[in-house]
């Protein structure tokens, strides 16, 4: 691929870090704290890219072979190992092959823009119970009627400690409905550690209600059942609903 | 852009035609293309992971390659050579800690390691450096910080069995290496040109270069994640010498820059730290593009001794600090 190809290429990938980043798309991805360096790669990327269409521009290109290309010193003689490696050490005067890839997450993001992960990825494992909190017992619920919690802090009290902290409240919790395959459904969210590809599912199993379509994101008001022998199990705790409101993605779908 | 290309009526379609007619293919196939993924399919899932790896490593990778070119454009070989000590067991561990210096993947160190060949420094220094700089470097560092929170020991773990699979080969290098192994690296130097410019022309090579197998990476693990069933992977993850083998063969065929694998190696999580280590220290100093990279700059007969060697040093270096730091 000659220069301009490749500043282009350069381009486009920081134009699509720019378009995620300055937007609340990157939430489906990434954490929210990586929102300003996204941006600055983005611009940077572009930058650079801009420099060299300059550069091209106004700078009449010496004929050819005399200046090394690109300005990287590269073996003369070095034939040998170039042509297994399809295109990834790049011959005289061309850019590396390998970087056409780069079209794809492009693409992806100015095409697709895929979603944010959902029942599909929670469905695959159990949810998962966290490790149980620092200290040996959990500050109480705060005051209110219903009140509302995320799923992880909601798990984490059924799970530990008998579930004390969760008797006799009414909680509310917000997630997506995610189908058991067997006509149960369970609440779940997504939750990262470093960014959607690590992401692993929190969920409750809802009792008593019929599961509407899956993935629709809904807040249901109820209270915790106990079930010892679950929560021996490692499996979800349950919760009894007693209202259920369907709501609109949250601007972060991932639970932190 | 409005600035004519003198070119323009002598070559193929190029810069602007690609351009003009992505745009137009992004605008037609958008609706079509958004209304057929939906978060409740394996295709949409894929393409969350593959985006997201990508997106979350390009920041470290960008800043990587803008300090390595820095490096690259405006700090003479000459320098790396005055630094270091003559004697080559001494100079190796000194050339070993200097590779801290040097932000940037396999793509910067194996030139470097040629040039500073190239101006006289002692060859197993020289490989030192080359395996450490990738590894140990504070982007690389940081990079798995983050990829790892609430984890900063598989930092250090990394930083430390890195450092001292670097030095071990080295070191082993100026026991039993031979100059005849290496064919003399020719180089063709950078002429002309400002030092800006060949900041932005190694900027532009290297954030291209890396952001390809970036892709590769991105799309190897993706495809990893959704194929392969969480039951499946545990199965092979819970088996401590498979696990592994699987993640350290995979870290040399993935080929990921190393401001980026820590990324990989987080999305992995079925694996063990230990697992997963290997594939962080092994990836930087074995993989099928620095053999490539490696056979091209000192020859055949080299890279076929090299990448075995390094590759059985890397994982035992691993182990034995995952044995004793994780």
């Amino acid at each position: 691929m000659n220069r301009e190809v490749q500043s282009v290429l350069v381009v486009l990938v920081g134009s699509a870090l720019l378009r995620i980043s300055l937007t609340d798309v990157h939430l489906r991805y990434v954490k929210p704290e990586m929102a300003p360096f996204l941006v600055a790669a983005g611009a940077l990327m572009v930058l650079l890219g801009l420099w060299t269409v300059l550069v091209e521009g106004f700078l009449r290109p010496r004929s050819g072979s005399g200046q090394a290309q690109d300005g990287r010193t590269h073996d003369e003689q070095g034939s040998d190992g170039q042509d297994e490696e399809h295109g990834a050490v790049h011959e005289h005067g061309h850019g590396p092959r390998v970087a056409w890839l780069l079209l794809l997450p492009v693409l992806g993001i100015f095409l697709v823009a895929p979603p944010a992960l959902g029942s599909w990825s929670a469905a695959r494992e159990p949810g998962r119970t966290p490790p149980p909190p620092a200290g040996s017992t959990l500050d109480p619920l705060p005051a209110g009627d219903p009140v509302a919690t995320s799923l992880t802090d909601f798990v984490t009290r059924a799970a530990f400690d008998d579930a004390a902290t969760l008797l006799g409240r009414r909680v509310r919790l917000t997630g997506f409905v995610t189908p058991d395959g067997e006509g149960g459904w369970w609440l779940s969210r997504m939750a990262m550690s470093c960014c959607a590809a690590d992401g692993y599912p929190v969920s409750v199993r809802i009792l008593d209600v019929p599961a509407p379509p899956a993935d629709t994101w809904v807040q249901v008001d109820g209270r915790h059942v106990a079930d010892p022998a679950a929560a021996e199990a490692g499996d979800p705790p349950s919760l009894q609903v007693e209202d259920l409101v369907p709501v609109d993605e949250p601007r972060e779908p991932y639970e932190s | 852009m409005g600035v004519p290309t003198p070119l323009a009526t002598s070559r193929r379609p190029g810069a602007v035609e690609l351009l003009a007619l992505g745009i137009v293919a992004t605008v037609l196939l958008q609706g079509w293309v958004g209304g057929r993924l939906s978060s409740s399919d394996a295709v949409a899932a894929w393409a969350t992971v593959f985006v997201s790896i990508c997106v979350q490593a390009l920041p470290f990778l960008v800043l990587g390659v803008a300090l390595s070119a820095a490096l690259t454009a405006f700090v003479p070989p000459s320098w790396f050579s005055r630094a270091l000590p003559s004697r080559p067991s001494l100079a190796v561990p000194v050339a070993g800690l200097a590779g801290a210096v040097l932000p940037g993947c396999e793509c910067a160190s194996v030139p470097v390691a040629g040039s500073l060949v190239r101006r006289g420094v002692a060859i197993p220094a020289a490989l030192t450096f080359l395996l450490a700089a990738p590894a140990i470097n504070p982007v690389v560092v940081v990079a798995t910080v983050v990829a790892f929170p609430g984890q900063p020991e598989v930092a250090g773990a990394r930083f430390v069995a890195s450092l001292l699979a670097a030095v071990v080969v080295g070191l082993l290098w100026t026991r039993f290496g031979r100059t005849s192994w290496l064919r003399p690296p020719r180089f063709v130097p950078v002429e002309g040109g400002s030092r800006f410019e060949a900041f932005r022309a190694a900027a532009q090579h290297d954030l291209l270069h890396a952001g390809g197998f970036l892709v590769v990476g991105g799309l190897t693990a993706a495809t990893l994640g959704v194929l392969v069933p969480p039951s499946a992977l545990e199965a092979v993850a819970d088996n401590e010498v498979l696990a592994v083998l699987a993640l350290a063969t995979l870290a040399v065929v993935l080929a990921i820059c190393s401001e980026a694998d820590a990324f990989v190696a987080a999305s992995l999580s079925q694996f063990s730290l230990t697992a997963r280590l290997a594939f962080l220290v092994v990836g930087p100093m074995v993989d099928v593009k620095l053999v490539a990279l490696q056979a091209g700059t000192f020859g055949r007969g080299f890279a076929v001794r090299f990448a075995p060697l390094t590759f059985v040093v890397a994982l035992a270096s691993a182990l034995l600090v995952a044995e004793v730091l994780l």
